[in-house]
């Protein structure tokens, strides 16, 4: 121990010193008692200066002011023994439950760091790959934004189409209506004139010309009936009125 | 209050059985239609034959003094009393087409009601009964009407038949395609 150059116990005499009093032998700072320090005396002796002896006290009539350190060191032992014999087991298994504990808890920690590791490289590796991954997408969005726009004006263009081309047919239905109602105004109107012209026009021959044609249609279809053998008139034209 | 036309015939057919019984179905056709064609032609005296603000006594000597008038046989005078007191009168008119188409039918008669718009010559009369008797196999009645709304040209009913060959009605056809 002196070699290694720890602090060393030391002894008062070398001659009464045990085995161990070699550690008393490396050079220690002095020692102070309290009450040489008290004193204010410069004091130095060995750190433990009763080992066996039970004669000790604070008078002067005692070799020793210490009590003897060596029982109590067996003393100690004696304890340390006892307390082994009576918890020993017990704090064993604490220490190896303990033990466990601790080395599950390490387990689970160097897991979770794994894990948070692994994590964390996933992380990182999108990270990396965000940026592409943002550009893709915006050159999909993009994509699919032209092709809406593309949609839209097609419709758009059909339906302008569609409503030109009703546009045209309704101006062109209106068209034709307007032409048929002018057609059957002016053709109206024509039968009107007609009228009065006929009304006022009409000669002697005209009646006559007229009368001979219905009753020659009247007389045929006498013939008609007759050649059938049928005794009912056949139906002419029925009148308007 | 309308008269169906099988009441109608059913008078009709009453007036038939018992004017050939008298053998005067011919006169009896002639008065109903004078009848008919007074009351049809008077709204006075439709007011008074249907109104009953009037009695029917007073209703009925009106009628009576019609029928003198006109001096109907006592079997049309009877028919006209008998639709007053049950108020058909207004059924007269469809009771003496009715008796008038059965006594044709009867007697193998067709009527033609030919209509001109102008007075038919007798020439072209003739022409027609031929051609309608040559038609229907039967003499003919003829009816001769002017109407000078025909414009032109004639109109020939037989029954329900109708022959139109006016100008008025070539107007209205074309009318009736324009319009």
């Amino acid at each position: 121990v002196a070699e290694q150059g720890f602090p060393a116990l030391r002894s008062g005499s070398s001659a009464a010193a045990p085995p161990t009093s070699d550690i008393a032998t490396a050079p220690l700072p002095p020692f102070e008692s309290p009450e040489s320090s008290a004193h204010g005396a410069g004091h130095e002796g060995p750190l433990i200066e009763n080992w066996w002896s039970w004669d000790y006290g604070p008078g002067p009539g005692h070799t020793h002011r210490n009590p003897p350190f060596g029982f109590a060191l067996i003393n100690f032992a004696v304890f340390l023994l006892i307390l082994s014999r009576l918890f020993g087991q017990s704090f064993r298994d604490f220490l190896r439950e303990r033990h466990g504990e601790v080395r599950r808890a390490i387990d689970r920690a160097e897991e979770a760091q794994h894990h948070a590791e692994k994590h964390l490289k996933q992380i990182e590796d999108r990270a990396k790959s965000l940026e592409a991954e943002i550009a893709s997408l915006v050159a999909s969005y993009r994509k699919l934004a032209e092709s809406e726009r593309q949609a839209i004006v097609q419709r758009a263009e059909a339906e302008a189409a569609n409503l030109i081309k009703d546009a045209e047919a309704q101006a062109q239905a209106a068209i034709a209506a307007a032409r048929r109602t002018l057609e059957q105004k002016t053709a109206l109107l024509a039968v009107d004139l007609a009228e009065k012209l006929l009304r006022s026009h009409l000669r002697d021959d005209d009646y006559r010309r007229l009368d001979e044609k219905y009753v020659t249609e009247i007389e045929a279809l006498g013939r008609t009936a007759a050649a059938a053998r049928n005794p009912t008139l056949a139906p002419g034209k029925e009148s308007p009125r | 209050m309308m008269v169906s036309g099988s009441v109608a015939r059913r008078y009709a057919k009453a007036l038939l059985a018992i004017g050939a019984q008298h053998g005067n179905n011919d006169a009896l056709v002639m008065e109903l239609d004078c009848l008919a064609h007074t009351y049809e032609k008077s709204p006075e005296l439709r007011m008074v034959l249907s109104n009953p603000v009037f009695s029917s006594a007073q209703r009925s000597s009106v009628l009576e003094e019609l029928c003198r008038r006109l001096q109907v046989s006592p079997t049309s005078r009877n028919l006209a009393r008998l639709l007053l007191q049950r108020g058909r009168m207004n059924a007269l008119p469809q009771i003496a087409r009715a008796l008038r188409d059965l006594v044709d039918e009867k007697a193998g008669r067709v009527r033609a009601r030919v209509t001109s718009a102008k007075p038919l010559p007798a020439l072209m009369e003739g022409r027609i009964r031929a051609a309608i008797e040559r038609t229907t196999g039967r003499s003919v009645v003829m009816e001769k009407r002017e109407d000078p709304a025909l414009i032109a040209g004639m109109v020939t009913q037989i029954g329900d038949v109708v022959y139109d060959g006016s100008l008025a009605a070539e107007l209205a056809e074309l009318r009736q395609r324009w319009s």
